[in-house]
């Protein structure tokens, strides 16, 4: 067997203590190799369309292009590149914005110690990641909008429904599939299905439907 | 005796040869008396027979009207002749100089019988043989007969005897018009100064009693020219032109610098007021000491100057800005243009007639027209110059207070990153540290650790809620209206409210300045709502429709009092808000039950 490729990783963070930190960390595993460190989201994109790239590690708040609008530009030139934001926001409105870029995790900065491994994990088999805080967090903020979905949610069979709820409560397909005893290929056909009745499409975009509509799926 | 009368038979027929004769060919004519031959009698002192006796004294004139001014001589000595060719033995000789003082005319008959009379201008208006507005001198020239005159002129104004021959049937026709206009003329100007007089007792306004006191003493100082104010008022035979002109200049200086504003407009007008007004005092000290001829000589070079002072105050002020000069130099100007004609009557440029004559009058009352139109225009002017401070002084109050606005956010925004992007990832660093020291450890050692952690986090949180509620971040990283968005939903969630949105894509709507005051007002009627109002359901709905935003904040709670509510400041600082952002709000309540409110910004 051939010696495996490193995973190539961009940080970009404008606290350089905080870079650091996030550098030894990721470095503490053989198979990452940092490509570059960025101070600002202007370098952190020239960077990511510039070199060969598999994970772009982004903090939110940063000058020149924020880590939001940095990843909405790199993911526009190389869609292949799974994005983890990192970000202080235990934030909502921050969150969902970051699901329909199209970001693969959203983790935490207070906890990335510990979460950016199991992301970079995650994302490296091309699953979502949310920091176990983040999704709590979000679990616990109540939804009163009125929705205007409940119809379309009715031509979902009953199965169906359970899937929905069960990602509006940030589950994993291995989750799910662990929770209702099915094997991850029928929830991934379960997941398609429902993208199709609900015109949805594009990354993210069933997660995001889920959290914004949880209130109508009670 | 004899001697005497031969070398008076032998003058006459020089004189008869000399003398400027006029024709009497019609009895319903004037015939007026031009060219005069004239002889100066510096010190008054030259007797009848003197002036007789040396004929060849005399010289022709090169005006018709012969015109003394800057003549310093005490008397004017006239000759002429006229010849009867018409059945008619009654005539007169008319003499308009209400301004002169004393003229004596000699009439001598083909038979060297001598007839006198002397008419005083300014007094004993009774004694008159004609009690007219004109001086009228009865004589008989029996048909055929050709007689000599000779005039003996003192004026304490002007000697400037305007003559004419005619027939008493032809001066009641004439009198007819003259006295109908320069009545006409005469009302209109004192209806304008009682109009004025009216306008100043609700305005206290000066500069409608210098009008009143200019136009006043022009009436009167054109009725005594004309001579009917020693007609209709012989006690006021003091008056004299080298008096009321003084005045009259006098009011003029002090309406043209108060009405065109000098001091602002024509600063050097303005300096040089009372010189101006100072220098009138020359003619009257003049005229006080006797010295007549001096006084009207003085009173003409400052009549002159007075007039380019006029004309350069309004010019000066209306290239300075102030428009209703335009008035101001059109009234002067329709003065100084009548008098100008009234002097060509004298030159003998243009033919005489009523409204020559009258030109004074006319230039008067025009005068009197116009700057009480401009005075009414002044008020309108006035108005405009004190809406435009006001908006001014509006426009000020909201840039400050924009200021303020602007500079308080500011403030909040630095602190609050200050807050997050350095005491935030200070503690982020010391969790992560935290985190990382505790995975080596004992049980006992990570729990410990991880209880630190948790106090860490605690931190971190409550250094957010502070910095979120001094500024919110969506602003920046996610644009205005997911700001809104987010806005609405959080508080309604935190209260348990049940909620609509309807929010159109307003990121792009204006400097950021403007939107956190969009963001701010809604804040403040969400904040009303979840406090207040004790709703159920509320909805928030932004439309951005024809560069107008439409913003609708409804609820279904108790409501509340939109008078009452004036007061808060909440509403104080929506308000403020608005009037930077130009925009308006109405507050109403909802059917069945509930409160709306509408807000209106205009947006590009």
């Amino acid at each position: 067997m051939m010696t495996q490729q490193k995973i190539k990783v961009l940080i970009a963070d404008d606290h350089p203590i905080f870079l650091k930190g996030l550098q030894e960390v990721i470095e503490e595993d053989q198979k990452l190799q940092i490509v570059f460190k960025a101070t600002n989201g202007t370098d952190a994109i020239n960077a990511a369309l510039n070199r060969v790239l598999d994970i772009a590690i982004l903090d939110i708040d940063m000058p020149g292009a924020n880590g939001l609008q940095a990843a909405e530009q790199i993911l526009a030139a190389k869609p292949e590149v799974a994005i983890i934001l990192l970000t202080m926001h235990k934030a909502k409105d921050a969150f969902l914005k970051a699901l329909e870029i199209g970001v693969s995790g959203y983790v935490l900065k207070e906890n990335a110690v510990i979460d950016i491994v199991n992301a970079i994990a995650a994302v490296e088999k091309n699953y979502s990641y949310i920091s176990p805080e983040m999704s709590s967090f979000l679990l616990k903020q109540k939804n009163r909008q009125a929705s205007g979905a409940s119809e379309l949610l009715e031509t979902l069979t009953n199965a169906e429904k359970k899937i929905v709820q069960l990602i509006a409560q940030y589950k994993s397909t291995r989750d799910i599939a662990d929770e209702l005893f099915i094997s991850e290929k029928t929830v991934s056909n379960h997941r398609m299905n429902i993208a199709k009745k609900l015109n949805l499409s594009g990354k993210n975009s069933l997660l995001r439907f889920a959290i914004e509509n949880s209130s109508a799926l009670t | 005796m004899r001697v005497v009368l031969y070398s008076l038979l032998l003058l006459l027929v020089f004189s008869c040869v000399d003398a400027q004769v006029i024709d009497l060919q019609q009895a319903d004519q004037k015939y007026a008396v031009n060219y005069p031959s004239y002889r100066e009698d510096r010190d008054g002192t030259l007797s009848f027979k003197e002036v007789v006796g040396s004929a060849k004294d005399f010289k022709i004139p090169s005006l018709p009207v012969p015109d003394f001014l800057g003549n310093l001589s005490k008397a004017i000595w006239y000759r002429f002749a006229a010849l009867n060719n018409t059945p008619e033995t009654e005539w007169y000789l008319e003499i308009k100089g209400g301004y002169m003082h004393r003229l004596t005319l000699y009439q001598i008959h083909p038979n060297g019988a001598i007839d006198s009379i002397a008419l005083s201008a300014d007094k004993d208006f009774a004694a008159r043989p004609v009690r007219s507005n004109n001086l009228i001198f009865p004589l008989r020239i029996d048909p055929g007969e050709q007689t000599t005159f000779y005039l003996k002129a003192t004026s304490k104004a002007l000697i400037r005897p305007s003559m004419s021959f005619t027939t008493m049937h032809q001066l009641y026709e004439d009198s007819i018009p003259t006295s109908y206009g320069d009545g006409f003329f005469t009302a209109l100007a004192v209806a304008l100064l009682l109009y004025n007089l009216f306008v100043y007792f609700s305005l206290r306004e000066r500069v409608y009693l210098y009008y009143i006191g200019y136009i006043f003493i022009t009436i009167l100082h054109t009725n005594l020219v004309a001579g009917h104010v020693l007609a209709i008022f012989p006690w006021l035979d003091f008056l004299n032109t080298n008096l009321l002109l003084p005045l009259l200049a006098f009011f003029s200086v002090l309406f043209t610098n108060s009405f065109l504003q000098t001091k602002r407009y024509a600063p050097i007008i303005y300096r040089i007021r009372w010189l101006m007004m100072l220098g009138y005092t020359v003619p009257v000290l003049f005229f006080i000491a006797g010295e007549y001829a001096m006084a009207i000589l003085a009173t003409s070079v400052l009549m002159f100057m007075l007039f380019i002072y006029w004309l350069l105050a309004g010019i000066l002020a209306y290239r300075n800005g102030f428009q209703p000069a335009i008035y101001y130099i059109i009234g002067f100007g329709a003065l100084i243009m009548l008098n100008m004609t009234f002097e060509l009557k004298i030159v003998g440029w243009v033919q005489e007639n009523y409204w020559i004559d009258s030109a004074l009058y006319i230039g008067s009352a025009l005068e009197a027209i116009i700057l009480s139109f401009a005075l009414a225009s002044k008020i309108n002017f006035y108005k405009k110059e004190k809406e435009e401070i006001q908006e001014q002084a509006y426009q000020q109050a909201v840039n400050f207070s924009r200021e303020l606005i602007n500079m308080q956010e500011a403030e909040r925004k630095r602190i609050a990153s200050e807050l997050h992007d350095s005491v935030g990832q200070k503690l982020i660093v010391i969790k992560n540290k935290i985190l990382r020291f505790s995975k080596g450890g004992t049980a006992g050692f990570q729990q410990k650790t991880e209880e630190l952690a948790e106090n860490v986090a605690d931190a971190i949180q409550e250094i957010r809620s502070i910095s979120y509620a001094l500024r919110p971040y969506q602003i920046d990283l996610l644009g205005l209206t997911q700001s809104i968005k987010s806005l609405a939903a959080e508080s309604f969630e935190a209260a348990d409210i049940v909620h609509t949105l309807h929010i159109d894509p307003i990121d792009n709507i204006g400097p950021a300045d403007k939107q956190i005051n969009i963001y701010r007002i809604i804040q403040e009627c969400i904040n009303n709502i979840v406090k207040h109002a004790e709703a159920a359901t509320a909805s928030v709905s932004i439309e951005n429709q024809h560069n107008q935003l439409h913003i609708r904040i409804a609820d279904d709670g108790k409501g509340f009092d939109a008078q009452a509510a004036t007061g808060g400041f909440g509403l104080k600082g929506i308000r403020e808000r608005l009037h930077i952002l130009n925009g308006a709000i109405k507050m109403g309540k909802a059917v069945p039950r509930g409160s709306v409110i509408d807000i209106d910004i205009p947006v590009k």
